[in-house]
């Protein structure tokens, strides 16, 4: 009985202070949140990729986002993530990159011309928080708020760990509360699973881990397409969380070195990237 | 006649100078960006710092190209070709 008045006045007390409570986390009404939202823009960032109907569908590319670009090896991921760098940079976004997978050199020297972004002067594999500390650095330099990472594997030691898939979903919700919490815009290139090539192609092709689409904003999957012309490959928006577009393709064309939008030849049925 | 390590040492001052100027500059672009997300929906403002990063990095661009030749300058030096005056 002594125990049980006792528990009820420590929980008394406890209510007590919490009524009081002001912290930065404290509980609000939805109608406190909606007037401070008003106080604050509604974005950070919104850019345009400059592939018009990459651009109708998504709306603008914006804070807080993860974006997946996906595809087989040597099907124009890292160009399509060059590609939009260069028409971020023609708006005056500079973006941080990190390109484990192509040497910087080369990297470099497939933009026409160089752009202004930034890299780290050496880059650091499966070291999430060496990447996290990076990432606010330009920030805090440079003020950059696009990052692209080249790929996700090297975020993630999958030699050293037994389960590939939620490593990489923790990495990925790592990416997320980042670009959430600072504002930034995340774009995160990723392979598709060994024989993905001859299948149809979705973001269920994606590699090790059905995270990487649950988690992610959008997911661009992106293949080329020969049947169709030298340098021409599909980029499917496999959804976008935020405008609720679904399986939208857009063609493409290499032209000066980037993408461009063209209109293919042919249109097959847009569930199948074959 | 200019003396060649004299030239080379011109040439090496003034990367030395470039490269300070454009991380100044690219910084000053971060700085700008950092006034135009804080300026919300002042287009004056927009207007103005987008001016001065398309200026600022222009002036990197440039800056960058000075560098490559002056570096290019200091290996010519280097094999015994110097040329008539800086760049």
């Amino acid at each position: 009985m002594t125990e049980k008045k006792s528990a009820s006045l420590k929980r008394e007390d406890r209510l007590r202070a919490l009524r009081e409570y002001a912290g930065e986390d404290r509980v609000i009404s939805s109608h406190d949140i909606a007037l401070k939202l008003q106080e604050t823009p509604e974005s950070l960032i919104r850019v345009k990729s400059e592939i018009p109907s990459l651009d109708a569908a998504i709306e603008d590319f914006r804070d807080g986002e993860v974006v997946a670009i996906s595809g087989p090896t040597k099907n124009g991921k890292t160009l399509l993530a060059q590609t939009l760098t260069a028409n971020f940079v023609k708006q005056q976004y500079f973006p941080l990159w990190f390109s484990y997978e192509v040497p910087v050199r080369q990297f470099l020297d497939q933009f026409p011309e160089i752009p202004l972004i930034y890299l780290p002067q050496r880059l650091k594999a499966h070291a999430m928080d060496w990447f996290e500390e990076r990432v606010w650095e330009s920030f805090a330099k440079y003020r950059t708020r696009i990052v692209f990472v080249d790929h996700l594997h090297y975020l993630v030691d999958l030699a050293r760990v037994k389960n590939p898939s939620i490593e990489i979903g923790s990495v990925i919700r790592e990416l997320k509360t980042l670009a959430v919490d600072g504002g930034f815009l995340v774009f995160l290139l990723c392979h598709t699973t060994k024989g993905a090539f001859e299948e149809n192609l979705s973001f269920e092709s994606i590699r090790d881990s059905s995270f990487i689409s649950q988690e992610s904003d959008s997911v661009l999957m992106i293949k080329r397409t020969p049947e169709d012309g030298q340098d021409t490959a599909r980029l499917r928006v496999e959804f976008h969380r935020r405008t609720g577009v679904w399986e939208r393709v857009v063609n493409l064309k290499k032209v000066d070195g980037l993408l461009q939008e063209y209109k293919g030849k042919s249109l097959k049925p847009l569930s199948v990237m074959k | 006649m200019v003396i060649p390590s004299l030239l080379a040492e011109f040439y090496r001052e003034r990367i030395e100078d470039n490269l300070a100027l454009m991380e100044y500059l690219a910084r000053d672009i971060g700085e700008m960006n950092r006034i135009r997300e804080g300026a919300g929906r002042d287009w004056g403002i927009e207007e103005l710092t987008r001016a001065i990063i398309f200026e600022e990095g222009q002036t990197i661009e440039l800056l960058r190209k000075e560098v490559e030749n002056d570096r290019k300058e200091i290996s010519k030096l280097k094999k015994g070709r110097p040329s008539e005056s800086p760049a």
